[in-house]
């Protein structure tokens, strides 16, 4: 040890070694001073690196020497394994200490877009053709079957949101673990793929109970009446699929994205669309006729009854105006009689008289027939000129 | 030791520090393991499980232990569960028990069950999906034959047994998988369903078909639905003037009733009413295109007649 000692630098006397070793020995000296510095500043970032943040979008856990670790709640609800985000925590350096961030506050999502679409070459890079491939290889080309046995092309898309980040991370296996082992070519096994494969198997289970028609109307009448949506159904099996493996995922929504027949029976699908059209619109302008109909027939029927309502006032009025003039020309006839009629009746000369333009007076010429040529027809143009009187 | 080699050794109290933790570290990895909460771990001593006094394998929990160096070896596995879509069986063709063709494609969810059995049987990951391949073809294969197409496939949502042929070949799969294997499967599912190639032409055949038939039918229901709104709404037209007549015709009566009370007064002299009545005709029935002829018997044209200016009244009086 005292041996040892006397090697060191600080040991050697300075009278028995020359300039150069004085220099070496300065060299170390300030050698060690740094590496004092650099240990103490390890042990200070050793410290202080353990700080972390757990982002507003993830969750955490921490786990030290492998086994997870619990803590507290602050209000006495017991213990929980999970760090929520927000907030400043503290771990021992790795391997101590290793913490797991689970992305539990952001939406995710699956599709099930090479499942059940057919394949297309992206070498291609063209739109597939109008009329195209006669057949569909299983396990190249995907698709679903309908329940009246047809085949159709489907693409779906799920969101979810991790609601159990511990139930999420320690029941299911994670690829980003494999990853990090394996590289980036690691097959996939994990909660992507196992959500994705729940989705298709809740798609195939039920679009194979629905026919076309109703998978393009997207929603179909039940046995009770009721209305139910294809969404809604799929969801449902999802979500009941998801409950079974308890995978402490959320769905936040489901969509249908695409639902096309295949190429080869396109042009069939859309003969039926064509004339679902022209069924549509012969229908829709028999109801504009009706519509026309009935609102010409309720007008009509209106206008009759009005006329007849008019008729109504008007005949009583009328009678009654005849009435109340008869018994006043009564009142006057019964006074004098000739006066009245003669009276009566010149006034009604003059009026006719007046109305008419063509007038013709002839004189009497004793007793037999009478010739008088006249043109009635065509209407004579209106002449200005008083009347003539024939002589 | 001297003094100053005492204060030497104070002063390097950090490199001696560091050199100690660099060793304790060292020394800890060399005879202790970690367990993941993830993973099932085993310790092999010269390549034999640790077994406890029963003679079960050890399985170690989650956390720091003890090893002895180079002689045990730690053993590892995940223990979560994860998907597998087999490889050589993915899609099989398979016959219904009506003679259909179909394509079928599962994928199972499975975990390590019996980590002791499990190391036994498997050296790793791929020999444990490889067998269990095995199985899930073995049981697709006896459980979709007993069962018809319109069982996989049916409109009526209460004849499709989807789940149930799925559930029938995860109770099958279960036990043999856990007691051959030590491997848990917790779920099986379809993930695809087909028709071999060659038959899905024949579907395309039959699908235009239909579509045809769709199509003409589509249109003469629209056609007839059509027809049927049209003479829906001329009946409907018919009956609503038939209606408005009908009671145009009572309104008109009640008026002809209402007038018919004031034509008691005529009956004091018919023939005055008479009279008063032709005059009224006459200015109605007469229009400006009208053509009057008239001689002069006719009052006030007899005023054309020679000696008109003689009053056969005043004459009289004379």
């Amino acid at each position: 040890m005292s041996e040892e000692e006397n090697r060191t630098p600080t040991a050697v006397e300075p009278e028995q070694v020359d300039a150069g070793m004085h220099a070496l020995v300065r060299m170390l000296k300030v050698l060690f001073f740094c590496l004092r510095i650099l240990i103490i500043l390890v042990f200070v970032y050793l410290l202080f690196s353990g700080m972390f943040r757990v982002d507003e979008q993830y969750e955490a856990m921490l786990f030290r020497f492998g086994a997870l670790q619990s803590r507290v709640l602050e209000s006495g609800q017991g213990e929980t394994s999970v760090l929520t985000s927000g907030r400043w925590y503290w771990a021992w350096p790795y391997p101590i200490d290793w913490v797991k961030m689970i992305p539990a506050q952001t939406s995710a999502s699956v599709g099930s877009v090479n499942v059940f679409m057919p394949w297309v070459n992206p070498q291609s890079g063209q739109a597939p053709e109008s009329e195209g491939p006669s057949t569909l290889k299983p396990g190249t080309d995907g698709y679903i079957l309908t329940g009246d046995t047809n085949i159709m092309h489907t693409s779906w898309e799920l969101v979810y949101r991790v609601d159990d980040a511990s139930r999420f991370y320690l029941d299911f296996y994670d690829d980003q673990d494999n990853e990090k082992q394996s590289g980036k070519h690691a097959r996939k096994r994990g909660t992507e793929l196992i959500i994705k494969n729940l989705l298709c198997n809740a798609v195939i289970q039920e679009m194979a109970t629905w026919t076309v028609e109703d998978l393009y109307a997207t929603s179909r009448v039940k046995t009770d009446g009721g209305i139910e949506n294809i969404k809604d159904n799929v969801q449902r099996r999802l979500v009941a699929l998801l409950d079974e493996v308890a995978m402490g995922i959320q769905v936040q929504s489901l969509n249908m994205l695409n639902l096309q027949p295949p190429s080869a029976t396109a042009e069939a699908f859309e003969e039926v669309n064509a004339s679902t059209e022209r069924g549509r619109s012969e229908i829709l302008e028999a109801r504009t006729y009706r519509d026309k109909t009935i609102l010409e027939a309720e007008g009509r029927s209106y206008q009759i009854i009005n006329e007849a309502k008019s008729y109504q006032t008007k005949v009583v009025e009328s009678v009654k105006a005849d009435s109340s003039y008869f018994e006043t020309v009564l009142r006057e006839y019964d006074l004098n009689p000739d006066t009245m009629l003669t009276a009566l009746y010149t006034d009604a000369l003059r009026e006719v008289l007046a109305l008419v333009d063509n007038k013709y007076v002839v004189h009497k010429r004793g007793e037999g027939q009478q010739e008088l040529r006249l043109q009635l027809s065509p209407i004579p143009e209106k002449d200005n000129r008083p009347a003539e009187v024939g002589h | 030791m001297s003094e100053a080699n005492k204060k030497n050794g104070f002063t390097h109290w950090p490199v001696v520090t560091l050199a100690l933790l660099v060793v304790g570290i060292f020394v800890v990895a060399m005879v202790t393991f970690q367990v993941k909460e993830t993973e099932y771990a085993i310790l092999k001593t010269f390549g034999k499980p640790k077994v406890d006094a029963a003679g079960k394998i050890i399985e170690y929990a989650p956390g720091l232990h003890f090893r002895w160096p180079f002689i045990d070896q730690v053993w590892r596995h995940d223990k979560r569960l994860q998907c597998y879509e087999l490889s050589k069986g993915k899609h099989e063709q398979i016959t219904t028990k009506d003679q259909y063709q179909t394509v079928v494609s599962t994928f199972v969810l499975w975990r390590v069950g019996d980590p002791g059995l499990f190391l036994r049987r498997m050296k790793s990951t791929a020999e444990a999906e490889k067998n269990l391949e095995s199985v899930v073809r073995n049981s697709r294969a006896e459980v979709i034959p007993q069962h018809n197409f319109s069982e996989l496939v049916n409109i009526n949502s209460s004849e499709s047994k989807m789940k149930q042929i799925e559930d029938e070949m995860l109770s099958r799969i279960k036990a043999t998988a856990m007691q051959e294997y030590g491997i848990e499967v917790t779920k099986l599912g379809f993930r695809q369903l087909g028709f071999p190639e060659a038959v899905s032409s024949k579907v395309f055949d039959r699908m235009k078909a239909e579509r045809a038939s769709k199509s003409e039918k589509y249109l003469a229901e629209g056609k007839s639905e059509a027809q049927r709104i049209r003479s829906e709404a001329d009946r409907k037209a018919n009956a609503i003037l038939a209606e408005a007549e009908a009671e145009a015709k009572r309104i008109r009566g009640q008026g002809d009733e209402a007038a018919a009370k004031y034509y008691a007064v005529f009956s004091k002299n018919p023939e005055l009413a008479k009279f008063l009545r032709s005059l009224e005709a006459l200015k109605i029935s007469l229009g400006a295109n009208d053509t009057l002829i008239l001689d002069t018997e006719t009052p006030p044209f007899t005023l054309f007649k020679a000696g008109a200016t003689e009053l056969k009244g005043a004459a009289a009086a004379k």
